[in-house]
């Protein structure tokens, strides 16, 4: 029990860490950019995701497709930036010294920073996720959201 | 706090015991931090006094656990620090020389961050943290990200981190630095309400910093040990060997390049000049009451000569 709460506040405090840094919610923005590019217009000069010059109908299964697919490439550049050096940050901080005066485990405090990685990327999909709903209203080709055609292609991505 | 102490003290825990057996660290470059030193230490306040670069801090992380030393060992209570470092970790509360935090995390947080890695309870941990925010003062601001604290402020958090797990052995490295007077006069009679029934290591170069509270001092130069001892024991090693002289502006370069100088003050019939020196260095010299900061001058010119 103690070790779940030692873990729970190790990924809690990485985390508030850096969902308050100015550099995350930078990242944030330009993620939801990133969705509102990934679905263009009628009028766009551009396409995101054709199969034999054709697009699918922007309705929640396809918008939720396309903006996860972006996503994962999205969060392959962005999203290391965002969850690397989470020990080296310990080391500049001088935090990681007061760390190795304490009982905590070597397995411990990195599954800490791991659980922290992942809910920092969790959610950053889950503002995708959000963005493509949104998206899906703005183009107006279908205006029914069916979340559960929209969200399962995003429910891997922190994973990857 | 001086409750917990006191229980401990029922319990007989004052058998504490931390002894550095010829310890030496080299860093890369073959510099020598540390070399061949020893100390036994019990209960009560050790300060630890020595010049810059003297290898205080490096003593500090090798009784921490941070850093290893090049040979010799220290044990806590019998156990070797260096193979079974929990056996001291789980007691220990250390405060840096450079104590940093997560700027965007507030105090309550960061704390109980902290406190979770040092294995506290939730609920024994909330206790704890609301008591050590009384005590550093930092109750009104304990909302606000750390980033935004004064240097004091976050020299008062990592005092507050470091009683956390109201340790049995708290190592300090240089705590005052950045505190106003105030805080350093608050922080001193905190240590000295913390002593008792734990060890406390006091690390610094300022000689006031352990004058008010060390039961015993531990001087330190070029990383030997100089000598060890209590206050008194210290400054009756200088006794009649501290004098009052004063002497013409113009002698005064002379005097400093000849004798232990620990104060000069101009005044209107010349320069008011301290000294320590085993002969009266003048014929109008007068002896003074020997203070620390003059045993500490004696001592460590002693240790330089005999390094030499």
């Amino acid at each position: 029990m103690r070790t779940l709460r030692t873990l729970y506040h190790l990924a809690k405090a990485d985390f508030l860490e850096r969902v308050r840094r100015y550099s995350f919610l930078i990242t944030l923005g330009l993620t939801v950019y990133f969705a509102y590019v990934t679905v263009p217009s009628n009028h766009a000069t551009y396409s995101t995701l054709q199969v034999s010059g054709h697009r699918g109908v922007y309705n929640s299964a396809y918008v939720g497709s396309v903006v996860a697919l972006f996503t994962a490439i999205f969060l392959a550049f962005a999203g290391f930036h965002l969850v690397k050096n989470a020990v080296d940050r310990d080391i500049e901080t001088g935090v990681g010294q007061i760390l190795a005066t304490t009982p905590l485990t070597k397995p411990l405090y990195t599954l800490g920073k791991a659980l922290s990685n992942f809910a920092v990327l969790a959610v950053m999909v889950g503002v995708m996720a959000v963005a493509a709903a949104v998206m899906q209203l703005v183009r107006q080709e279908d205006m029914t959201i069916h979340v559960w055609k929209l969200l399962p292609p995003f429910s891997s991505l922190p994973c990857r | 706090m001086r409750v917990e102490a006191d229980h401990r003290l029922a319990e007989g825990v004052f058998q504490l015991r931390l002894a550095i057996e010829g310890v030496s660290k080299l860093y890369k470059g073959k510099v020598w931090a540390l070399r061949d030193f020893s100390l036994e230490v019990g209960p009560g306040i050790l300060g630890l006094l020595g010049p810059n670069g003297a290898g205080k801090s490096t003593l500090m992380r090798i009784l921490a656990t941070i850093t290893k030393a090049t040979g010799g060992r220290i044990t806590w209570n019998g156990a070797d620090i260096a193979r079974s470092p929990d056996a001291v970790r789980a007691v220990l509360g250390y405060l840096p020389q450079d104590f940093g935090v997560y700027p965007n995390l507030n105090a309550v947080e960061f704390l109980e961050y902290l406190a979770a890695a040092k294995g506290l309870s939730r609920q024994s941990a909330r206790q704890r943290i609301e008591e050590l925010l009384r005590v550093v003062n930092l109750v009104d601001v304990r909302k606000r990200p750390l980033g935004g604290y004064s240097g004091g402020m976050k020299q008062r958090i990592g005092i507050a981190q470091a009683l956390l797990n109201d340790p049995q052995l708290l190592i300090v490295d240089e705590p005052t630095a950045g505190l106003d007077p105030e805080e350093r006069v608050r922080f001193r009679n905190l240590l000295s309400e913390l002593a008792g029934a734990r060890i406390v290591i006091l690390s610094t170069h300022i000689v006031s910093d352990v004058e008010a509270s060390a039961t015993s001092i531990a001087l330190i130069s070029q990383g030997r040990l100089v000598t060890h001892d209590a206050p008194e024991a210290l400054l009756g090693a200088v006794e009649g060997k501290v004098w009052e002289w004063v002497v013409p502006s113009a002698d005064l370069p002379a005097v400093r390049q000849r004798y232990l100088t620990s104060s000069a003050i101009h005044r209107s019939d010349g320069v008011h000049v301290r000294l320590v020196a085993e002969t009266r260095p003048g014929a109008f010299a007068v002896t003074a009451l020997p203070t620390l900061e003059d045993a500490y001058l004696y001592w460590i010119a002693n240790g330089r000569k005999a390094a030499a």
